[in-house]
């Protein structure tokens, strides 16, 4: 049977000092107050150790600057580990993914891109199939029971409604879809279930939604809500948790999930 | 006992970069090729593995069109030597497939393994491709593959079509989604997985493992 | 809800350990894998696998300068591993290499100067400094709820170090942690290496990552001590890191009867643990803390874990252990007026930071504290050169500014 998915989140972030520049993890909390909290070949090898389904990297920064250390970083991982990985974070064209693609990457995260030239989701699909293909939604509430999405790292309104655009994106070609909840990510107050619910019911392909993870009850609360699988940063990162710790307690609430080997 | 010497197919069938740092986690050596080796190359080798993802029919127009297609049925099966298909590799190895024909005719495959390569058929609400973890079931504990795996144990599969062998004897491995399905396959020296094996954490490491433990080695 | 033995979380039908300890599943008929695991134990080829170990120990024997490598603690299992290995194989030489977290007893001292001189071993020792210690028993405590941290990597970094050093390729650890938790299974002997250090030794987080982490608070060379030291340099010693208990079955009663009577080793009065236990985690005087923090996040602690052992060696009733637990848990031990000192803390900063550690479902009752005794040596334990609560502070805020609240408790104010 297939199993529903524990992703930890690795975001990456620049640290500056005499030597220059270098790409680090962080932790954020609202899309803000970020935190440098290790290194990321390190803590990606540590989450592959700790039996996690899958990782995401995301470079926070998306400058012209930051995108060789997110290749850098992204060939060094995926040199190391031998697990499934989806990157992202300021793509913008069709040759930045293949260049992800060309060093590791088995999925590529879209979010801005798309939404300002959705027909790059066609053109990716096209030529490397939609499994390949993660449409990323930053999302708030729309104050009237719905959901906006946020572009260029949850700064400016996409003026789109986030069902409705996520739906488009699938019908062009996104294999998956992944959902976070800008006011809750970094708080611990838990996922958002009605976005989660709402997702899951029009959408045919699978989800991931992530933000606002602080107890296991919270991913199970995900997955019960008809995620695919849910992501967490600052959960795993800021918590006497790891993965496999997790996956016990979604075990015993009765979803299946990959156990211990 | 001898150390492994490993080519991996290199014929455009999609980044192999993955399946290579696996294999160089092993005891082994490793070397990837886009054309195939002389025959006298070819001797060096002791193992090789046919990776790859995408379309059945850019597949074996990928493989004819680089030589591979020959060099794989006439030298290496030749040889005797072990041959393990990832993903699309594996499906390669079937007599005919389905997935990216024009005008839905079967495309010839490898035919080293018989059988036809379909798209999985599931329910109304089951999304393709699959994609995630699920588990394998061997159909014997003894396979040389299987040492050292847990009873049950999960692989990371991601894919849309699968491998129907002629001969259920062929069939060393089962997945459900939606229904069983095959997910290893095996004929003499000649093997082909579903799953990603170098995307399967430990699991996939101890399964190439077994893999280059296969006679010679 | 937060009471000793609370009902509210799920527990094992046969060990009665509780959903929160980590890595437990319950199966169908509600046993935990942890006890499945000991009935696999039970069924394994011992005789074999005592054979395994033989030709292990020959394949280094008399080739390098030391025959094996022992990490050594001076409590119950490092004292074991060595008398056994000694007592097989006559002749052994080993190099047993030791880590001063900074807190050991009188009594664990007394054990190894007496157990050293009996056995005849040359002995590594390594202490770090204190200053270092403090600011990393902080950001651990703050980062995980666990401020060991320098203890766990401490205890199975530095070891490797010295092997690569000293050219031991041999290393035997002592128990297997199939043993207690799940992360390993008991059918595959247990690789003591980087991946089990990531799996969950170091909580983690690598020396690396505590570097970045501590933002300037510490230097690369202080983290250096706790660094694993790459996979390529091992292999290239062509390393064998190994628990003793993959090739023999770990009986602790027995062996702390046979290392008590063959090398005088003694127990202790432990904190908040029951008398007949006294041979349980003698080592370290911080142990009271370390357990009253895992009560606090999980809602159990070490006595929950021994009455474990023995329900599932049929040794008491699960009245008797509810009882033990009742009586034992969740008491504050009086080391944590140490630990306040040593970290900068006040006691009320001390709850907050524990609780937001807190493990669903389990909620910790701040209202039902009960006071612990004291141990017998406590006037002897370190007081002093502690963090100024200044120092603390700085430390506090940068964590403070993107910790969550977990949601369940109602005075976290490090936000």
């Amino acid at each position: 049977m297939l199993k529903r998915r524990l992703i930890p989140k690795l975001q990456l972030g620049l640290s500056r000092s005499f030597r220059g520049a270098r790409p680090v993890l962080v932790v954020s909390r609202q899309f803000d107050n970020r935190r440098p909290i290790g290194d990321p070949l390190s803590q990606a090898k540590i989450y592959e150790a700790q039996m996690a389904d899958e990782l995401i990297l995301v470079d926070l920064e998306r400058t012209s600057e930051s995108w060789p250390m997110l290749l850098q970083t992204l060939e060094s991982v995926a040199g190391a580990l031998a697990t499934p990985l989806a990157v992202g974070g300021g793509v913008r064209n069709f040759e930045q993914v293949q260049e992800l693609l060309d060093r590791g990457a088995d999925k590529v995260v879209l979010n801005s891109a798309a939404v300002r030239q959705p027909s790059l989701i066609d053109r990716i699909a096209g030529a490397y199939g939609s499994q390949c293909v993660v449409l990323s939604l930053d999302t708030r509430s729309n104050g009237s029971g719905g959901w906006q999405i946020w572009t260029d790292a949850g700064r400016l309104d996409g003026k789109r409604e986030a069902v409705t655009w996520a739906q488009e994106a699938v019908d062009r070609g996104a294999g998956e879809v992944l959902a976070t909840a800008i006011d809750r990510d970094g708080t611990g107050i838990g996922l958002d279930i009605a976005l989660t619910r709402k997702l899951t019911q029009e959408l045919g392909v699978p989800l991931t939604i992530s933000g606002g993870c602080g107890l296991a009850e919270h991913f199970i609360e995900g997955y019960r809500a008809g995620a695919a699988a849910v992501a967490a940063g600052t959960f795993f990162a800021q918590r006497d948790q790891n993965p496999i710790q997790c996956r016990s307690h979604i075990h015993n609430a009765g979803i299946s999930i990959r156990n211990c080997h | 006992m001898r150390r492994p010497s490993v080519l991996v197919v290199d014929a455009g069938l999609g980044n192999i970069g993955s399946v290579v740092a696996a294999l160089q986690r092993l005891n082994c050596s490793v070397h990837s090729s886009p054309t195939p080796p002389s025959p006298g190359a070819t001797d060096g080798f002791s193992h090789a593995v046919l990776p790859g993802v995408g379309a059945f029919a850019a597949g074996m127009e990928a493989l004819k069109s680089s030589a591979w297609e020959a060099w794989i049925k006439e030298m290496w099966w030749q040889t005797d030597r072990p041959l393990l298909g990832i993903c699309l590799g594996m499906q390669l190895l079937a007599s005919e497939g389905m997935e990216g024909a024009p005008d839905g005719d079967a495309v010839p495959g490898l035919d080293l393994i018989p059988g036809r390569v379909e798209r999985l058929s599931v329910a109304g609400n089951m999304v393709l491709p699959h994609v995630g973890w699920n588990t394998l079931h061997w159909h014997s504990p003894a396979n040389p593959l299987a040492q050292g795996l847990p009873e049950v144990g999960d692989m990371y599969f991601i894919h849309s079509y699968a491998f129907r062998p002629r001969d259920s004897a062929h069939s060393l491995a089962d997945s459900d989604y939606g229904g069983s399905f095959t997910a290893v396959v095996g004929r003499g020296a000649c093997y082909g997985v579903q799953f990603h094996p170098e995307k399967s954490q430990r699991l996939g490491r101890r399964l190439l493992e077994n893999f280059l433990a296969l006679p010679p080695c | 809800m937060g009471a000793p033995f609370s009902t509210a979380l799920k527990r094992c039908s046969r060990c009665l350990l509780p959903e929160t300890h980590e890595t437990l599943v319950l199966d169908a008929e509600g046993v935990c894998n942890v006890c499945r695991a000991q009935e696999l134990k039970a069924e394994l080829d011992w005789p074999e696998r005592l054979e395994q170990l033989d030709a292990l120990v020959s394949e280094y024997r008399g080739r390098y300068r030391y025959d094996c490598l022992v990490p050594f603690s001076g409590g119950k299992d490092s004292t074991w591993t060595l008398y056994f290995l000694m007592k097989r194989y006559p002749g052994l030489k080993p190099l047993v290499v030791r880590f001063n977290h900074g807190f050991l007893r009188p009594n664990l001292r007394a054990n190894c100067d007496r157990v050293f001189r009996k056995l005849g071993v040359d002995v590594h020792d390594f202490s770090p400094s204190w200053k270092v210690v403090q600011r990393l028993m902080l950001q651990a405590f703050l980062e995980k709820g666990d401020f060991c941290w320098h203890c766990h990597t401490g205890i199975f970094a530095p070891p490797m170090q010295v092997a690569l050093k000293e050219q031991v390729p041999l290393i035997f650890w002592g128990e297997p942690s199939a043993e207690y938790t799940a992360y390993y299974s008991y059918d595959q002997p247990e690789q003591v290496d980087e991946e089990r250090f990531n799996r969950y030794i170091n909580l983690g987080i690598s020396a690396e990552d505590m570097l970045i982490r501590l933002d300037g608070f510490l230097e690369e060379r202080d983290l250096e001590p706790f660094r694993y030291p790459a996979l390529k340099d091992l292999r290239g010693l062509g390393y064998r890191s190994v628990c003793l208990g993959s090739y023999i079955p770990w009986d602790v009663k027995m062996q702390v009867e046979k290392i008590r009577s063959e090398l005088g080793w003694q127990g202790d009065v432990v904190e908040n643990v029951p008398e007949e236990f006294n041979y349980e985690k003698i080592e370290c005087w911080m142990q009271g803390v370390r357990d009253y923090i895992k009560y606090i996040k999980r809602g159990y602690t070490r006595p929950s874990h021994l009455a474990a052992i023995d329900l599932r060696n049929r040794r008491i009733s699960q009245e008797e252990a509810k009882a033990m637990i009742h009586q034992f848990e969740g008491r504050r031990p009086p080391s944590l007026d140490l630990f306040l000192e040593y970290v900068g803390l006040s006691e009320v900063e001390f709850y907050d930071i524990a609780t937001s550690h807190q493990v669903s479902p389990w909620q910790f009752d701040p209202t039902a504290i009960r006071q612990g005794e004291v141990a017998p040596d406590f006037n002897q334990w370190a007081r002093g050169d502690g963090l100024d609560p200044g120092g603390a502070e700085d430390q506090v805020g940068r964590w403070a500014e993107t910790c969550a609240s977990c949601g369940s408790s109602d005075y976290c104010g490090a936000g």
